[in-house]
């Protein structure tokens, strides 16, 4: 299926397209999302999350773009969406309990270790993604698309809808924000 | 410079880093919740609602609606005053009781 047909099969609400689109991409989804929440449950449902806005939001797809790069960019948008709704909820915590109502903790979980790392690097990136967290909106996604997608510098800005050159000016930021922050965080000056 | 080396290391734990996989599941339990959402009206009528053009449609109706009440009712209002001062005027005419003439003799 080439991605015009699956584009109007989808924008006609085919079933059989919409399954297509999932299994194609759920990696995709999945793996990005992961990079920003950094818990594989809450990882596995902003990607339904994802999945439903597409459903639901396909009509808007004006085919500017190539339907991976608004796939996403609507998964980043969710993504942090989450994290925003997460740190307003935090904001009143001193008013909750320790345990959630469905007894889950609520308190900090400990350093997030990626499944798709290898094992030698496993407490190194666990660092990394602490540091991560810290970084500014925008050096944080340009980052994660990078270096945790993969995706080249020109991807990136396409998702991002700015400038190469910006890009590359976000990630040498982003770079030099987590040394600041990975000396802080682990006293790598000892 | 040591420190310089080790946070290069860190930040390059991520090179060569797989894709993580999501549960085999997620394509059965993202079609449990479209089904669930579409059987249910109420979350249906408000995803309608909500969506910019349908609110937008609405808020002008609304504004439309407003207008069209405000600019009806001073019209009303501007006709019955004029009504009430034409009927005052006439039964001020023939009705009006002038309470000098109860006290005159028939």
């Amino acid at each position: 299926m080439t991605e015009q047909e699956l584009i109007y099969r989808l924008k006609e609400g085919d079933g059989m397209a919409f399954k297509h689109l999932v299994e194609s991409r759920q990696s995709l989804v999945f793996n990005t999302v992961l990079g920003f929440l950094q818990s594989q449950e809450d990882a596995e449902d902003v990607t339904q999350d994802v999945f439903i806005k597409i459903f639901e939001s396909i009509h808007q797809f004006k085919g500017e773009s190539a339907l991976s790069t608004w796939v996403y960019r609507v998964a980043v948008t969710t993504a942090l969406e989450f994290i925003r709704r997460k740190k307003r909820k935090k904001r009143f915590g001193l008013l909750s309990p320790l345990f959630g109502e469905d007894n889950t903790p609520t308190l900090e979980l400990p350093d997030f270790h990626h499944p798709g790392v290898t094992l030698d690097n496993k407490e190194k990136a666990g660092m990394l993604f602490k540091a991560i967290k810290e970084l500014p909106e925008n050096q944080q996604i340009a980052f994660i698309l990078n270096k945790v997608e993969g995706l080249s510098y020109q991807e990136v800005a396409e998702i991002m809808k700015t400038s190469l050159s910006a890009v590359e000016s976000l990630l040498h930021r982003a770079k030099n924000n987590l040394r600041d922050l990975l000396k802080k965080l682990n006293n790598l000056n000892e | 410079m040591e420190t310089r080396i080790t946070s290069e290391e860190i930040i390059k734990s991520l090179d060569g880093i797989q894709r993580a996989e999501p549960s085999p599941f997620l394509y059965t339990r993202i079609h449990a919740r479209l089904m669930k959402k579409q059987d249910n009206p109420f979350l249906n009528a408000f995803s309608f609602i909500t969506r910019p053009a349908v609110a937008m449609a609405m808020v002008m109706i609304i504004l439309l609606l407003n207008g069209y009440i405000m600019f009806n009712r001073n019209a009303i209002q501007n006709n019955q005053d004029e009504m009430g001062q034409t009927i005052a005027a006439e039964y001020g005419r023939q009705n009006a009781i002038n309470p000098y003439e109860l006290n005159e003799a028939p």
